[in-house]
C-alpha cells in the first residue's frame, strides 16, 4: 500500500515530529507510514487525513503489482 | 499512567531484576564454584544490563522529545514479540532440557525454569527489535 502522506506533510510545512504530536503518535510511527512499512488502524488514518486536509482514500492506495 | 511515573516505574523494574540476577550468580558461584551455570548466567545479566541501558535512553529520549511511550505501531509490535518469544521459548526448553542430559551438563534444577523464562525474555528482546526495524 502507497500513501501520499509526505507529498502533504511538506505541502503544509509539517514535519514529521508536528503530524505525529498532532495525531498522538511516535515520530517513528509517522517515518513508516511514509515509508510504506507500516499499516495504519482506521481511526489513525482517519486522524491522518483530517490533518492533511483529504480523505483516507486519497490519500492511501494499492499499486498494481501488474 | 503518566509518562514520567512510567519512566520511574520501568528503572525500579530493572535495577530489581538485575539486581536479582546478581544476587542469583553471586549465590551460584558461592554454592558452585565457578561452572558453566554461572558464566551462563552472568552473559546473561550482562544482556540484560545492556538491553535496560538501551531501553531507558530510548525512553528517556522519548520523554524529552514529548512523545507518547507507546502507540498503536509499538503495541503492534509488543504483540508480535510476544507471541513469537513465546512460541520459541517452547522450542527453547526443549533444547535445554535435551542438552543438559546430553552433554551431561551440570546446572542445579533449580536454575531451570530461571533459564527458561531468561531465554524468553532474550528472544522478546530481539524479536521486537527485529520488528521494529522491519515493519510490516
Amino acid at each position: 500500500m502507497k500513501n501520499r502522506i509526505k507529498e502533504l506533510r511538506t505541502k503544509y510545512d509539517l514535519t514529521q515530529e508536528e503530524l505525529a504530536r498532532k495525531v498522538g503518535v511516535r515520530r517513528e510511527t509517522i517515518l513508516f507510514l511514509e515509508a510504506g512499512k507500516y499499516n495504519p488502524s482506521l481511526n489513525l488514518a482517519h486522524n491522518v487525513a483530517q490533518i492533511l486536509k483529504t480523505t483516507i482514500d486519497e490519500l492511501f492506495y494499492f499499486q498494481d503489482n501488474k | 499512567m503518566p509518562n514520567k511515573l512510567r519512566f520511574f516505574l520501568l528503572i525500579i523494574i530493572f535495577v530489581l531484576i538485575i539486581t536479582m540476577f546478581l544476587l542469583w550468580t553471586s549465590m551460584d558461584v558461592l554454592k558452585n564454584g565457578l561452572g558453566l551455570s554461572s558464566i551462563v548466567i552472568f552473559i546473561a545479566t550482562a544482556i540484560l544490563v545492556i538491553f535496560a541501558i538501551y531501553a531507558i535512553k530510548k525512553v528517556h529520549i522519548s520523554l524529552k522529545r514529548g512523545d507518547p511511550l507507546k502507540d498503536e505501531r509499538t503495541r503492534k509490535i509488543e504483540m508480535r514479540a510476544s507471541a513469537f518469544s513465546f512460541y520459541i521459548s517452547i522450542y527453547w526448553l526443549l533444547a535445554l532440557g535435551f542438552s543438559i542430559d546430553y552433554f551431561k551438563l551440570e546446572i542445579p534444577p533449580s536454575s531451570v525454569p530461571g533459564l527458561g523464562i531468561l531465554g524468553m525474555a532474550i528472544f522478546f528482546g530481539f524479536s521486537y527489535w527485529f520488528f521494529s526495524k522491519k515493519g510490516e
